[in-house]
């Protein structure tokens, strides 16, 4: 049985915004693993599995683009929620379309996060309960299965600050 | 109608002045024929009048007959004469009418030439292909193969070949005689140059002037004579189209002259705007891509301001709900972390401020003697305090001071820049910072082991909003490097770098040496030099 408090890997190459999840998510009581590059990452997510993943997209090595390449081949992998300072239209579907679940532009409210982290890691459980194959499900199949929309949110100030929700979540 | 009109054209068709010729000759020949019957016939009358039967012999001797046969004879001179009279003008009128068409024609195809170079030209857009056009008009209508269009190099003060042609010489390509269209030619010097010197048109012609000729066309060429016309265009001297007579050509006139000088009017319209529409063309472009770097630029700006923020603002909130349950130490490394971002901010925006200032030419640099050695060390000593700054390292320098000629502040700023750069791209490798000196200037260089910069790269480093594009961590806004050359160039130095992908890279700045120093042939270029943008006046 998954624990409540999901395990959540944070992948960024600034040790600041680093520090700054980690306090915030261990507050909460989140268990925590830091990468500072996308190759550290894979490797973690590998071996140790976590729910959910915060990427940044611009870091050395392997960026984040790269990260949710890789990640698109696994049959089963964890949720990925990109934290990038881009904020285009063209960031914004590039995530989308190489599978991340939220896309949050920076700066963002460490609150905010953590309500989108918890829905975000509450949605794999439900979707574990409905399919036996997550990996495998289409859009289409999703809607049905879980009737809600299975497009991506923006969050983040950008988004906010247009005062648009520009979809892609699990809201209800 | 139309059939009516073409019968009666056909029935009043003017007669070819050969028909007319033979008319004429075959009245001749039936005058003459009758002339010598009638002579005949009159020495028989006169010879044998005795000899004929008396019947015919009273015939033969009345008056009335003689005078019948004299009157028609005369008759028929008077009708001949007439008709030669009348034939004779008609021929005349067809010559007339020959040269005219000839002259007609002429004037056609000039007209047909020119009408062609009006559509060539307006079809034609690139200044090259234009000219091309205009050359091979002139000669077309001139009916002449070699010329050439020489454009003025005012700074120079001689006119540069852009467009000749020359037929080639199957049987001795290599003849010097060949070479009859020089690359360059000063103003004043040949045809081409008296004709932008006077800005006149002018003929020299080896038949009409030997003298003139030979002194302006190497005698030794097959150039038969040769006319030069100006281009000018609102009162400003263009080029010079030149255009040769070559044995077995045409002779060239008075009249070739003139119509030359007429189409040199309208083609230095035509080449003026093509020039204007090429600087045009170019401005537009150089405009875009101005454009696209600052928009590129503004992206940049954004993100990195976003970054340091993300830090200060979600430390604040962290602060500010959990601060209560926090340990000091824990409030005191949040503190750390606004601090620090903050400074990153800092630096950005002074980095923003001080390009701009460059650009604007208020960047003033003060000179005055800087021990490189002191200057330098200190900046190095400063990165040894820092975290990660242990890999900064100083070379013993060969003597004790190196004085330069710069602003003390600049010369930190440069090197800090440079080592910042360095160990930002080394990863955990060593970065060297040395000093010395060659000639009249002192040089410090800043070498790392990282991972080299692109030989493509390499040209536009200094540039502005420039970064690695090597997948790197992409810190800073691309301003780094350009605000250091300007930096040093401020300073009378010279900066460059030198890099092979994998193996690091070194960048060396010199900076004129203060007291006078021993000369020696020492040189810093190397074949990887890259040359910094000049600053903005």
């Amino acid at each position: 049985m998954r624990s409540a408090k999901p395990r959540v890997l944070i992948v960024d190459d600034e040790p600041d915004i680093l520090l700054m999840l980690r306090m915030n998510l261990e507050a909460e009581g989140y268990e925590t693993l830091l990468a500072g590059d996308g190759e550290t990452a894979l490797r973690r997510i590998g071996e140790e599995r976590p729910d959910v993943v915060l990427l940044d997209v611009m870091m050395p090595v392997l960026d984040g683009w790269g990260v949710l390449e890789q990640l698109s081949t696994l049959t089963e992998r964890p949720r990925v929620i990109v934290l990038s300072a881009k904020s285009s239209d063209r960031d914004f579907h590039r995530a989308w379309e190489l599978g991340a679940d939220e896309y949050v532009t920076k700066p963002f409210d460490p609150d905010e996060l953590m309500e989108i982290i918890l829905r975000v890691h509450q949605h794999r459980g439900i979707d574990q309960e409905a399919g036996e194959t997550p990996a495998t499900y289409s859009a289409a199949e999703l809607d049905t299965a879980l009737g809600v929309p299975t497009t991506m949110s923006v969050w983040g100030n950008g988004a906010r600050a247009r005062g648009e929700t520009v979809g892609f979540g699990y809201q209800q | 109608m139309q059939e009516a009109r073409a019968a009666g054209l056909r029935r009043f068709k003017t007669p070819s002045l050969e028909a007319v010729e033979r008319r004429r000759q075959q009245l001749w020949s039936l005058m003459f024929a009758l002339l010598v019957s009638l002579a005949a016939m009159l020495v028989v009358l006169s010879f044998w009048e005795e000899a004929l039967p008396d019947s015919l012999e009273n015939v033969a001797q009345m008056p009335v007959l003689r005078a019948c046969f004299l009157g028609v004879t005369a008759a028929f001179c008077v009708y001949v004469l007439e008709k030669e009279r009348h034939l004779r003008k008609i021929t005349r009128a067809l010559v007339d009418e020959r040269v005219l068409n000839s002259a007609l024609s002429n004037r056609v195809n000039e007209l047909s030439v020119l009408s062609e170079i009006g559509r060539a030209i307006n079809s034609v857009q690139d200044t090259s292909s234009v000219l091309e056009v205009i050359l091979d008009s002139a000669l077309a209508l001139l009916q002449a193969s070699e010329g050439a269009i020489m454009l003025l190099d005012t700074e120079r003060h001689l006119l540069t070949t852009v467009c000749a042609r020359v037929p080639q010489d199957d049987a001795a390509p290599h003849d010097p005689a060949s070479h009859t269209i020089p690359s360059e030619v000063l103003v004043g010097e040949g045809v081409a140059g008296l004709v932008a010197q006077q800005g006149t048109p002018l003929l020299v012609s080896r038949r009409s002037d030997p003298a003139t000729f030979s002194r302006m066309v190497s005698p030794h060429t097959r150039i038969e004579s040769a006319m030069g016309v100006p281009l000018v265009h609102r009162d400003e001297l263009l080029g010079v189209i030149v255009v040769h007579e070559t044995a077995g050509e045409t002779h060239f006139n008075e009249y070739d002259l003139h119509a030359l000088g007429l189409f040199a009017e309208n083609a230095a319209v035509t080449i003026s705007n093509a020039r204007l529409f090429q600087a045009e063309r170019e401005h537009v472009a150089q405009l875009q891509e101005v454009d696209r770097q600052r928009s590129e630029f503004v992206a940049t700006v954004s993100h990195e301001l976003r970054s340091p923020l993300t830090s200060i603002m979600g430390s604040v909130r962290t602060l500010r709900k959990r601060g209560d349950t926090m340990t000091p130490e824990q409030s005191g490394e949040f503190l750390l972390v606004i601090e620090r971002q903050s400074q990153r901010l800092l630096k950005l925006i002074d980095e923003i401020l001080f390009a701009s200032r460059i650009e604007a030419g208020e960047n003033r640099l003060c000179e005055e003697p800087v021990d490189l050695v002191v200057c330098v060390g200190e900046v190095v000593k400063a990165f040894q305090g820092r975290e990660h700054g242990a890999r900064v390292q100083l070379l013993a320098p060969p003597t004790a001071s190196v004085v330069a000629c710069g602003d003390p502040n600049a010369v930190q700023q440069v090197v800090t820049n440079l080592v910042d750069n360095a160990l930002k791209y080394s990863g955990e490798s060593p970065v060297t910072v040395s000093i010395s000196t060659a000639g009249q200037e002192a040089a410090v260089t800043v070498s790392d082991r990282g991972p080299g910069i692109a030989k493509d790269e390499l040209p536009h480093i200094f540039e502005r909003f420039r970064q690695g594009s090597d997948g790197q961590a992409q810190r800073g806004v691309g301003l780094g490097l350009y605000i250091t050359a300007n930096l040093v160039s401020g300073m009378n130095g010279r900066i460059w770098v030198q890099s092979d992908v994998g193996k690091g890279a070194a960048f060396t700045f010199t900076l004129p040496i203060h007291r006078e120093g021993p000369v020696s042939a020492d040189d810093w270029v190397s074949d990887r030099e890259v040359a910094i943008p000049s600053a903005p006046a």
